[in-house]
């Protein structure tokens, strides 16, 4: 294969049919794969009309045309559903290894549909596909249970659900290779309610480049590039993601105990320069890729894992007031054995605290119990005692207490670990993202706050909106390639294009590739009109809105969203309400697609 | 209108494009998109001395007031927006690429920081220059797949997310020609020691 | 005397992560702090200039956009300097 295999496999878990369908190459030029395919795929697959917790959602599980060809960073895939958390359209990714994996098997696509009658795997090999009795591994942990159907790095690969899935958990992940999460929307919460405890993977086919010297030039100035940056060859590989844990604390912008502050005391225990200093025992790289940003982490007790990702530590950090790196690593790796979504489980402790201090929530919960993580963590896989409630997610937590305001999400997802009081671009982000508010769909961090590609004044509103398109559109189109967004802080976009062009022997500009990222981005924004959703959805909690910061240097800011909106719908074609405009449909080949 | 932050950046911006000779007092042009609006310079407006009357704001794609004062290559600068994901363009006239523009249909860095940041710039050739139709389709489409382009004769369009950036690649492009055209008068043979380098050709 | 924090591997130049210095302006306290350490000043500038990707704030603004190493700093402000980072 050049890029596309042509082949979807197409499972359905009511039934038993296995079933190899032709990918549409029209539709393969227009959205590449991964997160753009897997929208497209979803968009004829799962309207209004599907509860996403009923057999009749699916899951689409994607991989790109560069998927498994080597190129640095190929070794992402991604995960298309309708949200169980939010009700918006889903999409997340990871990497390691499984994705390349499942690549060799010869499938672009997996599509699983239905629910089986009991717990059951999915195992695809060159003997062939085959649909098996789980019940076996039905209640077992994500380690043990990858482990059991023999993950073996580059030979055999494993994804499966933890307890958090099997239990409907609204944030529940889905784990690959042991320790990897698809985790954003609650994807491990649909695989649960299919009972698909677990999907494993061996290939032998190749992703071949079409221009073998092309393709291997585009290597190397890539590998130049990436070995050039300080941030890819020095800052990720010495101390991960959380290194940048001091500066997002030093400007200001480090959400603190439920968002009532903006800074943490006590942010350096708990930055990438401690998880180094204190718990490091090693890095570690995903498939085909140099930067090897991936900690193991050893901590007091004895337990070695990966984490805690920059992410994670400010969740079961600064959220939750709490300095204990040992404690929040150990909440990570059991995250990771439940499967479950770190981001959102720190956020909705943070918020039961805050409900708890305020005598909203009876319990004598309260900010900085470390010692508190890792049971809140089990009672919610298992929804036991409160647990059940931190299942539901903030929005159903907060409601139920009385106090709607003090959840910390957009259309339902979790806000990651920026204050955009203090980012003003990453608050425009935030209430615009398809799938909730989330960071990685078209992060600020690089231009208001590391410079990259340039340095923009994070307090200044005007033409925030087209540095947020440009992002959140190349975002998607990453996402759709499947590249790793950590290579694109060193390599651009027409580095991507050349080496698409390398593989598939078709040619792509980097425009080409920003004119699909628009084209995910809009598709997905049509798909959430689809199911509702309104401008009124596009806004940030009232906290971010109207209460100014109180300390530190965004004091006395609030996010000045209006303007940044209004900016941002005219920059993107679309009318006063948010709906794209019949022309920009047009340009970007979507017209069709509404008038169906 | 124009914010004070902006104005300021194309202030600095036109001043250093001017004092680094990248263009004469009253040549070139520069603008920025604000969403589905330009604010670009006033046609004569000099580089050096920007005052924030300077600055004509108009619509990305209807036609409507202000464009008569707008620079007359405010037709290309509307093409490159609508065909690219630019938020901000420079044109400027740096006078050792146009000298090798005259006679090549690319002009491919010999230096290390050049071939790392550009690798390849081509060269458009358009009849009737000054903002016709011609000019703002072949630019436009030029840099679909580049991010500074020379139209021959005439100088350079450079586009990024910001001013300064699109800036960088301009004064990059000047710094790559000069090197360019004193390596040739110094005519001695280029000793190659970038690895790979025959894959600029194909950029 | 004006703080000065340090991060990631520059704290390796000096016995302690937080440091004071006299200087009035952001070029001033570098010129302290690369007299006690040239492997620091090699990090951190070059040319005179600093390299690309080293951020320093004054209380957490970026002097990129303030007056770069003109920046006034005073006894009560808080200098912070990072080596090029990145993640999120």
């Amino acid at each position: 294969m050049h890029g596309w295999s042509g082949k979807i496999l197409d499972i359905d878990l009511s039934s038993g049919s296995v079933e190899t369908r032709p990918l549409d190459m029209e539709i393969a030029r227009q959205f590449l794969g991964g997160r753009g395919l897997g929208a497209r795929l979803l968009w004829d697959l799962v309207g209004p009309e599907v509860e996403p917790l009923s057999p009749e959602n699916v899951l689409i599980f994607t991989t790109g045309p560069i998927t498994a060809s080597a190129s640095q960073t190929s070794n992402r895939f991604n995960v298309s559903s309708k949200s169980p958390l939010t009700g918006t359209i889903l999409h997340a990714n990871s990497g390691g290894w499984w994705g390349m994996q499942f690549k060799r098997t010869g499938y672009d696509v997996l599509i699983v549909r239905g629910r089986a009658e009991k717990p059951v795997m999915i195992e695809i090999a060159p003997e062939g596909v085959k649909i098996a009795d789980a019940s076996h591994l039905w209640g077992k942990g994500v380690f043990e249970t990858t482990e059991l159907l023999g993950q073996n790095r580059n030979k055999r690969n494993v994804m499966c659900i933890g307890p958090a899935g099997e239990n409907l958990v609204r944030i529940a992940a889905i784990m690959n290779d042991g320790e990897r999460a698809l985790a954003r929307g609650g994807p491990g919460a649909v695989m649960g309610s299919k009972n698909l405890k677990a999907i494993v993977v061996e290939g032998k086919e190749k992703n071949q480049p079409a221009d073998k010297d092309q393709f291997k030039f585009m290597q190397y100035e890539t590998g130049k590039l990436l070995k050039a940056s300080p941030l890819t060859s020095q800052a990720l590989p010495e101390f991960g993601t959380a290194v940048v844990m001091n500066v997002v604390n030093e400007i200001g912008a480090l959400p603190t105990r439920n968002f009532q502050q903006s800074q943490f005391e006590h942010a350096d225990r708990i930055s990438g320069e401690a998880i180094t200093d204190e718990i490091l025992v090693k890095n570690q790289a995903c498939w085909a890729c140099p930067i090897t940003c991936t900690r193991i982490s050893k901590t007091a007790s004895g337990n070695e894992g990966e984490g805690p990702e920059f992410e994670t530590a400010w969740a079961f950090g600064a959220q939750c007031g709490i300095d204990d790196l040992d404690l929040i690593t150990e909440a990570n790796f059991l995250c990771n054995d439940m499967g479950l979504d770190t981001i959102y489980m720190g956020n909705t402790i943070g918020c039961a605290m805050e409900l708890a201090e305020r005598g909203l929530l009876d319990s004598d919960l309260r900010f900085g119990q470390a010692e508190k993580l890792q049971d809140l963590v089990r009672d919610t896989a298992y929804r036991q005692g409160i647990g059940d409630e931190l299942a539901e997610g903030s929005v159903r937590l907060a409601a139920k207490h009385g106090a709607p305001e003090l959840s910390m999400t957009v259309k339902g997802l979790e806000l990651p670990a920026y204050d955009p009081r203090g980012m003003q671009g990453q608050g425009l982000v935030y209430a615009t993202s398809n799938r909730g508010a989330c960071h990685e769909t078209g992060n600020m961090l690089g231009p208001e706050v590391l410079a990259l590609p340039r340095l923009i004044d994070r307090f200044a509103t005007q033409g925030k909106a087209g540095i947020v398109s440009v992002h959140q559109n190349s975002a998607a189109v990453i996402d759709s390639l499947v590249y790793c967004k950590f290579a694109n802080m060193a390599v651009a976009e027409e580095f991507f294009a050349r080496t698409l062009t390398a593989v598939t022997g078709e040619p792509y500009t980097a425009d080409d590739l920003m004119k699909v990222g628009e084209r995910v981005w809009t598709l997905e924004r049509l798909y959430n009109l689809r199911e509702g959703f309104t401008k009124e959805d596009d806004t940030l909690p009232d906290r971010l809105l109207n209460d100014p910061v109180v300390a530190g240097p965004s004091a006395g800011f609030t996010v000045n969203l209006a303007p940044m909106l209004e900016e941002y719908y005219q920059f993107r074609g679309w009318d006063e309400n948010g709906v794209p405009k019949e022309a920009k449909l047009k340009e970007l080949g979507l017209d069709t697609l509404r008038s169906s | 209108m124009i914010d004070e932050r902006l104005y300021e950046e194309f202030r600095y911006i036109g001043r250093d494009i001017l004092i680094t000779g990248l263009t004469s007092s009253h040549g070139g042009n520069m603008s920025v998109r604000v969403g589905d609006r330009i604010i670009i310079k006033r046609r004569g407006a000099q580089f050096g001395q920007l005052k924030p009357t300077d600055f004509v704001e108009t619509g990305l794609y209807t036609k409507d007031s202000g464009i008569v004062r707008a620079s007359t290559e405010l037709i290309v600068h509307r093409a490159i927006y609508q065909k690219t994901s630019a938020l901000a363009i420079v044109h400027a006239h740096p006078r050792t690429a146009i000298v090798l523009s005259l006679s090549r249909d690319e002009i491919i860095p010999i230096d290390n920081e050049g071939s790392y940041l550009l690798r390849k710039i081509p060269v458009v050739s358009v009849e009737m220059a000054s903002g016709s139709t011609e000019m703002a389709n072949k630019v436009s489409d030029a840099l679909q797949g580049y991010k500074i382009i020379m139209q021959r004769g005439h100088g350079c369009f450079a586009i990024g997310q910001t001013l300064e950036e699109a800036y960088h690649w301009v004064s990059t492009l000047e710094e790559v020609s000069d090197i360019i055209l004193e390596h040739k008068m110094l005519g001695e043979p280029l000793i190659e020691y970038r690895k790979h380098s025959e894959g600029y050709k194909n950029w | 005397m004006a703080q000065v924090k340090l991060f990631g591997n520059l704290r390796q130049y000096y016995e302690q992560r937080q440091l004071t210095a006299a200087g009035d302006t952001i070029g001033a306290v570098l010129a302290e702090l690369c007299a006690e350490s040239s492997a620091f000043c090699a990090a951190v500038t070059e040319d005179g200039a600093l390299r690309p990707f080293i951020k320093i704030t004054v209380n957490g603004r970026d002097i990129q956009l303030e007056n770069g190493l003109d920046t006034a700093v005073t006894d009560e402000d808080t200098v912070a300097i990072f080596p090029p980072i990145a993640g999120g």
